[in-house]
This record gives C-alpha cells, structure tokens and sequence, in this order.
C-alpha cells in the first residue's frame, strides 16, 4: 500500500503542464474577484519612502523619474500613482521624466489623468520631459545643464516658457528625486545622482531587484526603498490610499502559496520516484 | 581610415572624461557638458542603427525564407511601418498612434510578462530539487522570503518576517555588496583598459 502511495506521489512530477497552469491562473484570478485587502506591517524602508514624501511643504518640487512599461507597470504604476497624489495633496510640485521609450504614453497619460483629477495644471504644477536615450547621460545634464537634452518637453512647450521649469539649474532646484525603475536607470541614479550630485533619491522598483539595493538603505545612500508589489501596497497604506497594489496583494498572496507548494510537491515526487527506482520490488 | 581612429579616439576622450570628473573648473565643465550631450547623440544614433539592422535581417528573412518563415518578419515590418506612420501624424492618445500604443502594443507587452508566471510555475515544480547543500539553503531562503513577502505567509507563520528580513539584511546584502565592489571594480579595469589603448573599445585585445 505505501508502495501505491509513493507510486502516485511519483507520477506527480509527471503531471501535465497545463494543469499548473491551470492552478496559476485560478490562483491569481480568484482572489482577484473576492477583491480582499489586508493590513500590512510596513517595512523600515517603506516608512522612510513615505516619510521623505510625507515632509514636502507646499510649492517644493520633485523629480520624479520613471522606467517602466505595460510588462512592468502591474507593480509599478501603483507607486507612481500613490506618490503623484500624495505629492500634489501637499500642492508640491512636480517634474517628470521618462527613461523607457515605450513607457512615455503611459506614464505621461497616468500622470495626466491624476493632475486633472486633482485639478492641478501643466506647465505651473507638473511638466512631462519624455524621454531621452542614455540614462547617464540625461542624469548628469540634469544636474549640470537641463536644458541642453531637454529643451522642450514632451508636448513641443519651450521649457524656458513653462513656469515650473523657467528656472532649472540642477538637482538643488528638487527638495527630492523619486526613481521608480523596473531596470538598471536605478543603479545609475545612484552612481550619477547620489554618487556624484549628492542628490537626494528615494527608490521604488520591481520586486525582482529590489533586494539588491537593500545595501544602498543600509550605507544610508539612498533614503527610502519600496519594492514589488508589497512596497507598493505598504506605501499605499501608509500614505492611507488603499487602491490597486492592496487589491492586488491577494493574488499575489495565493499565487506565493502556490509555488510553494508546487515547489514542496514537486519534490517530494522527486524523492518518490528516486526511492522506488532504487528499492527492487 | 575610420576605425584605425577608434582607439586614439577613446584614449582622449575617456582620459578627458575621467580628468573633468575629479577637475571641477569651469573648462571642464564645458568639456563635460559637450561629452554628455555626445553620449545621448550617440545613444539616440544607436538606437537607430539598431532598427535598420533590424529592418535588414528581417528584409533577408522575408527574401529568402519559406511562406511559413516570412510570415513573422513580414509582420514585424508591417508593425513596425504602421507604428511609423502613424506616429508622423501624432502621437498623443487621441491619434492613431496612441489608440495603437493603448490597444496593441501595451496588452501584448503585459501578457508577454503575465506568461512568465505560468512558465515559472511549471519551471519551479519540475526544475527546483533539494539536491545538494547549496541548492537546500537557496530553497530553504526562497521560500521564507516567498512566504514572507505576503501577508497569508505572516498569517500562517506568524515569526516568518523576522528570518526573511534577516536573509534580506544579512546574507543577501553581503554577496550583493560584494557584486556591486566586484562590478564596479571590473568596470574601472575594462575603462582603463580602454584608455591606456591596451584594448580597442569595440572590445577586440591588441594581442
């Protein structure tokens, strides 16, 4: 009878794919329906990314800098979204750059939609610089000429003409620069921004990378850090705006547990089928 | 004649890049500035050298292969001209380019992404395997940091955040602080390798 069980435990690990699959999809999609959210103890670093937003007075401005597109903006738009509301109920405000050339029309229409909602206007509250190649590149001028890579915005406005970014010199114009990357501009904006200009950033970025700069946190290079989708949804909660990253917190949640079975199942199939090859009857 | 010019080309600008860095005169500045904007020239020149080899291997492609095999490249050019063209009579979210963008380009973009947790899924359940010690201790650290990460992992174990986050501060920030000193310090060497002309920038050795 052990043998049977084993037998069965075994011809797991041959199991079609589809099946997982299967599991996957209602692992994400399930919670996604019930639309659950739960109360999170946030990290010390995603207190410390709300903290730096939370000290703007009115009339100071950001530079918020972003890189992400459709594949990446499932954790990382919930960031922006947070930060640019929180940044624009404090009437701070803000200059923005993209460094993913297919990601310009979404953030740029993101960012539109919530300035309108908060009824803030282009060119006095916010300014759009696009994108340009070469994130070193566009870090440095940005500190030393800002003018020379961006001499029009995104829409064709002469920056000179806009009254949010008449007067740009370089990062001592910005209270705070946030960075919220699903690639490598991260990296450069601590090797140029804060390595170089002393510029002081704040990081949100894909849960994949996000440990990597935990280091950056604690060499006090970088001061606030949220990443994946469970740094989006703690900073929502401390900025007291649950919306999508808490919602989408259960799927994530279910599909976790998932792999960890998956991951225990799988395994213990493994060690099935090694025993029985090796026991003669 | 060009690319005999590459090597005494890198050597002065790269030299020149490291001098204005630790010089902070208004002279180097100016170089400085001039470099920058060379770099995002560059950058920008790249970008489109890339597209028309792009165009060209697809264009061989299309030329030389069987039906079956030109129907992808004649897609992608097909994309890529109705992108372009589009693009030339604006693009904000009202125009062509934008509904585009909004209903091509951005759904297949997320569901490419969206396909990496079924793929990861099965990948894990086939390929992750307590084989040895180091694979134990990576499995082992995986799944407190997966558990630990959401909030039914702290429901069920309720200490769980406490080892994650000392896997996260100790162990992790160890070996990526090391990866960091070990990138920076390769790039340091590559760059001076460069400079001092004992390797071409194209990244051919002299000997």
């Amino acid at each position: 009878m052990r043998i049977s069980y084993l037998g069965l435990l075994a011809s797991l690990s041959r199991i079609d794919r589809r099946i997982i699959y299967l599991l996957v999809a209602c692992a994400v999609a399930l919670p996604l329906l019930a639309a659950s959210t739960t109360r999170l103890i946030p990290a010390e670093e995603s207190q410390s990314f709300h903290r730096a937003i939370a000290q703007l007075a009115e009339g100071e401005t950001v530079l918020l800098a972003v890189e992400y597109n459709a594949g990446t903006a499932f954790e990382l738009e919930p960031m922006v979204v947070t930060l640019v509301e929180e940044v624009f109920s404090r009437n701070a405000r803000m200059v923005v750059s993209c460094f993913d050339a297919q990601g310009v029309g979404l953030v740029e229409e993101t960012i539109a939609e919530l300035a309108a909602a908060s009824g803030k206007t282009y060119g006095t509250d916010w300014v759009f610089l696009g994108y340009r190649p070469s994130a070193p590149g566009v870090i440095i001028s940005l500190a030393t000429a800002p003018y020379a890579v961006f001499p029009r915005d995104h829409r064709g406005n002469s920056l000179s003409d806009l009254p949010l970014s008449s007067s740009l010199s370089g990062y001592a114009d910005y209270q705070l620069v946030a960075v919220i990357a699903s690639g490598t501009t991260a990296q450069d904006w601590v090797i140029y921004g804060t390595g170089r200009f002393h510029a002081p950033i704040i990081v949100g970025l894909g849960g994949g990378i996000g440990p990597t700069f935990q280091s950056f946190i604690d060499a006090r290079t970088i001061t606030g850090l949220i990443a994946g989708l469970r740094g989006a949804a703690e900073y929502e909660q401390l900025a007291g705006r649950p919306a999508e990253a808490l919602r989408a917190l259960s799927a994530q949640s279910t599909a976790h547990v998932l792999l960890v079975l998956l991951i225990v199942v799988g395994n213990a199939s493994f060690f099935a089928a090694r025993w029985l090859e090796r026991t003669p009857y | 004649m060009l690319r005999a010019l590459t090597r005494p080309l890198a050597i002065l600008l790269g030299g020149a890049a490291i001098l204005v860095y630790f010089v902070p005169h208004q002279a180097g500045q100016w170089v400085e500035a001039r470099l920058v904007d060379w770099l995002v020239l560059l950058q920008a020149a790249a970008l489109v050298a890339g597209i028309l080899a792009l165009i060209r291997r697809q264009l061989a492609r299309v030329r030389s292969g069987s039906l079956s095999q030109r129907i992808y490249p004649m897609l992608m050019l097909g994309s890529m001209a109705a992108m372009l063209i589009a693009g030339l009579f604006g693009t904000t979210a009202a125009t062509a380019f934008g509904a585009l963008y909004g209903s091509v380009l951005q759904p297949i973009q997320a569901s490419m992404l969206s396909l990496l947790a079924f793929y990861m899924a099965s990948a894990v359940f086939r390929s992750f395997r307590l084989t040895s010690a180091p694979a134990t201790i990576l499995l082992i650290s995986a799944l407190v940091v997966l558990l630990a990460r959401i909030p039914l992992g702290e429901q069920m174990i309720p200490r769980i955040s406490v080892f994650a986050t000392w896997i996260i501060r100790g162990p992790n920030v160890a070996a990526t602080r090391g990866l960091w000193i070990g990138m920076g310090l390769a790039a340091v060497a590559t760059a001076f390798r460069v400079i001092l002309g004992v390797q071409g920038p194209s990244g051919g050795g002299r000997s």
